[in-house]
């Protein structure tokens, strides 16, 4: 009885949620279309691709799983992992911790806080071109750093054209260029922490560092992972600064050859397409997998 | 490399072109007709050089559309990476009619399938003339019998140095010699100021040339096989690593410029060895710096040097092929003596090597004094990696002495000779 009462009004929000649907979908078209066409579509046409023989001016045939069995045989391909593996391990923490220091410390009632914000923000607004066409005269053997490092008497390397330091100066400037971005993330995450618990806690006496280690650093954890995830993701596939730093070559001696850039020389500089799009399938697995672990370890929600 | 290649395929042109005279007569009037319509618009399309280059390409284009008005031929300078934007030009089936053949890059690959087209039947048609050109600027966009680009620039290496710098280490002129070049380059040396006798990039198109100069070469003349492991490529490869490994030369990276004509401008080089594009660039940027240009050292054979021609070609995507050859044909032909008048590059023609500018402007001659013996800078199909970046990295192990220059030649020998067997990759 009751429930043949209820029938026809659960019918009526059915039909309205189907609607509701239809709209949303209605709105979100646009975006699907765009989605679809630029890059959900590409992605899969790269997996259709790891598995043809084409140098972009011939006709692609199949070749099945070949291009990877080559691709696994690469010397230069091994190079880019473990660069673009080295750079992710050291930039992705250095500029999560980098970024939740000065988030926290601008967090603070300081003097001409918005204008340190903004000197910290600027970096992540500049083109990536730009800031590493300007690093490439602060790395210049006669330029900036140098400089600076001459007045303490330290005869600075020649950071772009040697082999051992190349990287090194693309991880400095990569952090530089994206510290200040997740800063702004860390400062949104703050300001979501209840003011009620840093007063509890001092009533409690516990030291600033305390309150930093026991209420800051737990209770930004879905910042920190959306952080980590974002970081690890641009890390891995950093492309442009590796480009412009070494004119295209990834040199000298391959220490700047990310797997992004492999990608790029093979696909459009040396016309192997398969071995191309076999290591984006590859990169795609190694960020899949590494985005689930961190899910496992920071993705839970807080538990207070 | 090849350029002994050139006299039996110029003689079977003659007769092609003798035959297709009466099929050229015959096609005229559908020209003609063309003409009257809606004038066809070609791109042409080249890398952006300085903007010295840009503009003579721009004034030499709108000459031709005032004494073409069938025809709208409009420049179109590619910026960022050349060859990589041409060929996804080709992919999408849009790529401009007319585009610049390099040397040493992609030209093969574009060649052999087939992104530019053959221009035999209209240099037959229009009995155009490929006596003029140097054959070495020539022979590199031809295969076989197939002429895939016609030249348009080109400059050979040659020394360029700093008097001034070469007054203060009282030495009283420029080396004649390789032992001289080294002794020279000692001299000069002065690591405290960071200037050195020698700066340049540590690269395969600067080395060669010491290879040739003591009797080697790098392939064999019908690029079949690789040639560096003979006992004259080891000695002219070791007389340029060692010019580094003893500190009497060094990279550009190392006084802070980006290659040896910027490091010259500098003052931080005595000495450098670029083709005649370091000209104009050397005037406008450095306007203070005082450089001049001498043939190559001489080695223990000869003093040849390498030339980087490049060329005009149609691309299989031009909708006109007539109007675009049209284009070309006037490019080299009459608008060529406009092209070198303005500066920046050497010529192609043999004929107009005596012309007045060069005497007006004497910084040319001993440029041109390198040409006839000048070696064309090539690489076969499939040398794109080998090109890019194995010959520069194992030049770069055996500057910083990881290798020694033998090792290097070694696993250049064998890279190249893979790269031949794999012929063309893909």
């Amino acid at each position: 009885m009751a429930i043949a009462a209820w029938e026809p009004r659960q019918g009526g929000i059915k039909r309205w949620r189907r609607q509701e649907a239809s709209t949303a979908y209605l709105f979100s078209l646009p975006t699907i279309l765009l989605l679809i066409g630029f890059s959900l579509g590409p992605a899969l046409y790269a997996f259709y691709l790891s598995g043809v023989s084409w140098n972009l001016l011939n006709t692609a045939h199949w070749v099945g799983l070949q291009n990877f069995a080559q691709l696994l045989n690469m010397p230069l391909f091994w190079t880019s992992v473990q660069n673009s593996v080295v750079f992710a391990a050291i930039v992705m923490p250095t500029q999560t911790i980098i970024a939740m220091i000065f988030a926290v410390i601008l967090n603070q009632n300081l003097p001409a806080r918005g204008l340190f914000r903004l000197a910290f923000f600027f970096p992540s607004i500049s083109s990536s071109a730009v800031t590493s066409l300007m690093f490439m005269w602060i790395f210049n053997k006669l330029g900036l750093l140098n400089g600076f490092l001459g007045v303490f008497g330290v005869n600075g390397p020649d950071w772009i054209g040697n082999p051992q330091y190349a990287l090194s100066a693309i991880m400095i400037l990569n952090i530089w260029s994206t510290s200040g971005y997740f800063m702004v993330i860390f400062l949104a995450g703050l300001q979501s922490i209840p003011q009620s618990l840093h007063e509890a806690a001092m009533i409690d006496g516990a030291s600033s560092f305390q309150r930093f280690m026991k209420i800051i650093v737990p209770l930004l954890k879905p910042s920190t992972f959306f952080i980590v995830v974002m970081g690890m993701i641009g890390t891995l596939q950093m492309f442009d600064q590796s480009f412009i730093i070494s004119g295209g070559t990834g040199g000298p001696l391959n220490s700047t050859m990310t797997i992004a850039l492999f990608i790029y020389q093979e696909i459009f500089s040396y016309g192997n397409v398969g071995y191309g799009a076999a290591a984006t399938v590859f990169l795609f697995v190694l960020v899949l997998g590494l985005t689930i672990l961190t899910n496992r370890w920071l993705g839970k929600p807080i538990d207070y | 490399m090849k350029s002994k290649k050139s006299v039996p395929w110029l003689s079977v042109f003659g007769v092609t072109a003798l035959a297709m005279a009466s099929v050229g007569c015959a096609t005229i009037p559908q020209d003609a007709a063309a003409a009257t319509q809606k004038p066809v618009t070609i791109v042409v399309a080249s890398w952006s050089g300085t903007n010295v280059t840009n503009g003579i390409i721009d004034r030499q284009l709108a000459a031709f559309n005032r004494s073409h008005p069938g025809i709208h031929a409009v420049y179109r300078p590619i910026s960022g990476d050349y060859e990589t934007i041409l060929k996804t030009e080709f992919v999408a089936g849009d790529a401009p009619d007319i585009i610049t053949v390099n040397n040493g890059g992609q030209a093969p690959t574009f060649e052999s399938e087939g992104a530019v087209i053959p221009l035999n039947s209209f240099i037959a048609k229009s009995h155009y003339s490929l006596k003029d050109f140097y054959p070495g600027a020539l022979d590199m966009f031809v295969t076989g019998s197939t002429v895939y680009g016609l030249p348009r620039d080109q400059s050979p290496l040659a020394l360029y140095y700093n008097p001034v710098l070469f007054k203060r280490a009282h030495i009283s002129g420029p080396p004649k010699t390789w032992a001289q070049f080294e002794a020279d380059a000692r001299k000069l040396t002065d690591v405290k100021a960071k200037v050195y006798g020698l700066v340049q990039t540590p690269q395969e198109p600067r080395w060669a040339q010491f290879i040739y100069q003591a009797g080697g070469s790098v392939m064999n003349p019908a690029m079949t096989k690789m040639t560096l492991d003979t006992p004259a490529a080891l000695k002219g490869f070791s007389f340029f690593i060692h010019l580094y490994r003893s500190g009497i030369a060094a990279q550009p990276s190392e006084v802070g410029a980006t290659w040896g004509g910027q490091a010259l401008g500098m003052g931080r080089a005595a000495m450098t060895l670029e083709g005649a594009w370091a000209i104009p660039y050397l005037q406008d940027t450095y306007p203070n710096t005082h450089f001049a240009i001498v043939p190559l050292p001489k080695g223990p054979k000869n003093n040849d040097s390498l030339d980087f021609p490049t060329a005009w070609a149609i691309t299989k995507d031009a909708k006109y092929p007539q109007q675009a050859w049209e284009v070309i044909q006037y490019l080299t032909g009459a608008g060529e003596a406009q092209w070198v008048e303005q500066g920046g590059l050497v010529t192609v023609r043999k004929s107009l090597v005596h012309m007045p500018y060069y005497r007006t402007h004497p910084i040319y001659t001993n440029i041109i004094k390198q040409l006839p013996t000048a070696v064309p800078w090539t690489f076969p199909n499939g040398f794109d990696q080998y090109v890019n970046s194995t010959l520069s990295n194992e030049t770069l192990l055996a500057v910083e002495g990881k290798i020694s220059p033998k090792e290097a030649l070694q696993q250049l020998q064998q890279q190249g000779q893979n790269s031949l067997q794999n012929g063309g990759g893909n």
